[in-house]
């Protein structure tokens, strides 16, 4: 089933980026670049997700959520915003969006929160089994095996492949992992999850021809099956 | 043309100054001439008054024994021995009638028909007559016995010439007092405004960008000496800032030339590739990083003037510092363990205080990072808490290569960076950044160090935010 998205962005530039890039991911897109005319379509279109700017021309991207809610529209909704403090995170949030993600950002990091939004809109049960090739994680034993080899991970280095094979096939950045792993939403100047990747690396892939945890230059890591 | 207005104004207040001191000056001399010319007028009267009394009552008592003849005689015996007083002298009669008149040879000018005609003196009164020109006669009276009126009188015109010498002497003083006013007032003025004058002089030296200009003290202790302390103090702060912010500007421009150097690079190796994709994703990947710790130091660099201009807005709750400090240890645990350093804390006593978690989070994982980076292999980085008189003090003591004495004030300073980590990863950010978070919260914090042997840094937070503090958290939560 092709997913349906909808983005309200008024920059060319960005809006023709996230339009590329999700019809790459296999999407459908409508974009748009008033909030009257995000309004209209979001109104009169079922979409599973969509993309709205805060800075918009005529009716604004806050404004524009409230009307959606106001109207009954539970479209999960991503804002965009060049503001990152606290309070208008806030405020986004409280108008009726669903996530926030601050300018400039990763396209990956963009993709893998819609995804997000999806699996918490569609209410898919969790499953307790992670298996991707020949690398299975067990989420309720926490064990880990490769061909049948167990694989002895620590706290952090089990949540980091978790993540990994949550996101198999699709790079996660730097910032996503550090705020996945660990819950932090700064950059520590010391590479702490290049340490984690790599320690994590050495247990899978080490001694083995076929490698499963992939660097990706300027983007991040990703885990891929051989 | 402001500096023209400043001007102006600047001389406007030195005439009126130099105006009111001469105008204050001169009527305090012309006070003081007044009364002297008062008091003068009034005891040269009380002297003609006695004379013509004493006259009258020894008319009178002539009068008495001897009637108008004895009168008559007596004055003319005066004359004649040339011992006359100026007095007139008139006896007027029982019925009215003038019985006797008397014009002395000093006031020849008098006209006996003038005096004749002259009203009646009511008995005890003193009557001011003009009778001729520039002749005024001051006349008293006393009733005789037979009930005939006497009245004698005497001129004013050596008490007026007297008076008017004094007025004259008066006026003609009048021109030095008011050259002296003017000049008093004019130098007082001038020494008055002199170091207000310093201080405009100053204001239009720094406006035009001679930022070291001072006004000179003068050590008098007074209250434009005190004015001229603040005013070089305040000068001297602004140039401090302003000094900080260029070397701020200086430094990020050249934080920002090298990586956007290495991104040309990169973008120019791609172009000439021809097209090997290998080739591209590497250039287009090192773009990317880069750019990533542009956007992190800009980011970090935005926090820092937030905090500094003391906008930051603490989301203030209890915090377990143990419990924070034993998350932040944890995430560096590899990176150590990776270097060979021993990383330890003594979190076992629980301290709480009132902070911003995440910020104190990443206060703490600045500090611990630098560490890490500082400290070579073997090293041992520590973390310890202890409570101090209701605050919590942090310190995080490391065996890295130090910080020498000199360079030890600076480490502060944005995009400061020690000699030897101009080489290695990291914006020279996280210092400043660590001060104005933990400023933010009314805490302090210090560091000593000894090169070669290690660096130690000490926070101390209060465990309730100051008033201030908790204002600032308390507006925050309102607006949510």
């Amino acid at each position: 089933m092709t997913l349906r998205a909808l983005i309200v962005e008024d920059d060319h530039k960005i809006a023709s980026f996230l339009t590329k890039g999700l019809k790459q991911a296999g999407w459908a897109i409508d974009q748009v670049g008033t909030g009257e005319e995000g309004l209209d379509l979001a109104l009169s279109e079922p979409y599973d997700v969509a993309v709205i700017d805060l800075m918009l021309p005529g009716l604004d991207g806050l404004s524009l959520i409230e009307q959606l809610r106001h109207h009954h529209v539970s479209t999960p909704v991503l804002i965009l915003s060049a503001r990152r403090s606290v309070d208008d995170r806030v405020r986004g949030l409280q108008a009726g969006g669903d996530d926030y993600l601050t300018k400039p950002f990763a396209f990956t990091e963009l993709l893998a929160r819609l995804q997000a939004l999806l699996r918490r809109a569609t209410g898919v049960t969790e499953p307790t089994r992670l298996t991707r090739g020949d690398l299975t994680l067990d989420l309720l034993t926490r064990q880990v095996t490769r061909r049948e080899r167990p694989i002895e991970l620590q706290r952090r280095e089990f949540s980091l492949l978790e993540y990994l094979m949550r996101n198999a096939e699709r790079p996660v950045s730097k910032a996503m992992i550090l705020q996945h792993v660990w819950g932090y939403d700064f950059d520590p100047q010391t590479n702490v999850v290049e340490v984690l990747v790599s320690r994590v690396r050495s247990k899978v892939d080490d001694d083995l021809p076929d490698k499963m945890i992939h660097t990706i230059r300027g983007v991040g890591y990703v885990l891929r099956v051989p | 043309m402001s500096s023209a207005f400043r001007s102006r104004a600047g001389k406007t207040i030195g005439i009126r100054l130099t105006l009111y001191y001469s105008a204050y000056f001169v009527a305090s001399v012309l006070l003081v001439l007044g009364l002297a010319y008062v008091l003068l007028s009034t005891a040269l009267q009380r002297k003609d008054h006695q004379q013509i009394q004493l006259e009258l009552g020894e008319l009178a008592a002539f009068y008495r024994t001897g009637g108008v003849v004895a009168v008559r005689d007596f004055l003319a015996a005066q004359e004649a021995s040339g011992t006359a007083e100026p007095f007139t002298v008139r006896l007027i009669g029982a019925d009215g009638t003038i019985r006797f008149l008397w014009r002395p040879a000093q006031l020849g000018a008098l006209d006996p028909e003038r005096l004749r005609g002259m009203p009646v003196v009511p008995a005890g009164e003193w009557i001011l007559r003009a009778l001729a020109d520039g002749l005024s006669l001051e006349v008293t009276a006393v009733d005789l016995a037979d009930g005939a009126r006497l009245e004698v009188g005497g001129s004013t015109g050596d008490r007026d010439q007297v008076l008017a010498g004094f007025r004259r002497v008066t006026f003609l003083t009048l021109i030095p007092v008011l050259a002296l006013g003017l000049i008093g007032g004019a130098l007082l003025a001038s020494s008055a405004l002199r170091p207000i004058r310093q201080i405009v002089q100053a204001v239009r030296a720094v406006a035009q960008g001679e930022m070291r200009t001072r006004v000179p003290t003068r050590q008098s202790g007074d209250e434009l000496d005190e004015l001229i302390v603040l005013f070089n103090g305040m000068l001297e702060r602004i140039a401090a800032l302003m000094e900080g912010m260029r070397d701020a500007l200086d430094n990020v421009a050249h934080e920002l030339r090298t990586p956007i150097m290495r991104i040309r690079g990169a973008a120019e190796l791609a172009l000439r590739s021809e097209g090997d994709p290998e080739i591209v994703r590497q250039a287009v990947g090192e773009c990317l990083e880069e750019l990533d710790q542009l956007l992190a130091m800009l980011n970090t660099l935005m926090d820092i003037s937030e905090a500094e201009a003391g906008a930051l807005k603490l989301r203030v709750e209890p915090v377990d510092l143990s419990a924070l400090i034993a998350e932040v240890v944890e995430l560096y645990q590899f990176v150590a363990q990776d270097k060979g350093l021993t990383l330890s804390t003594n979190v076992a006593t629980e301290l709480r205080v009132m902070a911003d978690r995440g910020r104190i989070r990443r206060v703490l994982a600045n500090l611990l990072d630098n560490a890490i980076k500082y400290t070579p292999e073997d090293g041992h980085v520590e973390i310890t808490i202890a409570e101090d008189d209701g605050s919590a003090v942090v310190r995080v003591k490391d065996t890295g290569i130090g910080i020498p004495t000199d360079e030890l004030p600076r480490i502060w300073d944005r995009l400061y960076r020690g000699a030897g980590g101009r080489t290695r990863p990291g914006l020279g950010l996280g210092l400043s950044l660590v001060r104005a978070i933990v400023n933010a919260h009314g805490g302090r914090i210090a560091a000593t160090s000894a090169p070669g042997v290690g660096t130690e840094f000490t926070i101390v937070l209060p465990a309730e935010l100051s008033e201030q503090a908790r204002r600032a958290s308390a507006t925050q939560l309102s607006r949510m």
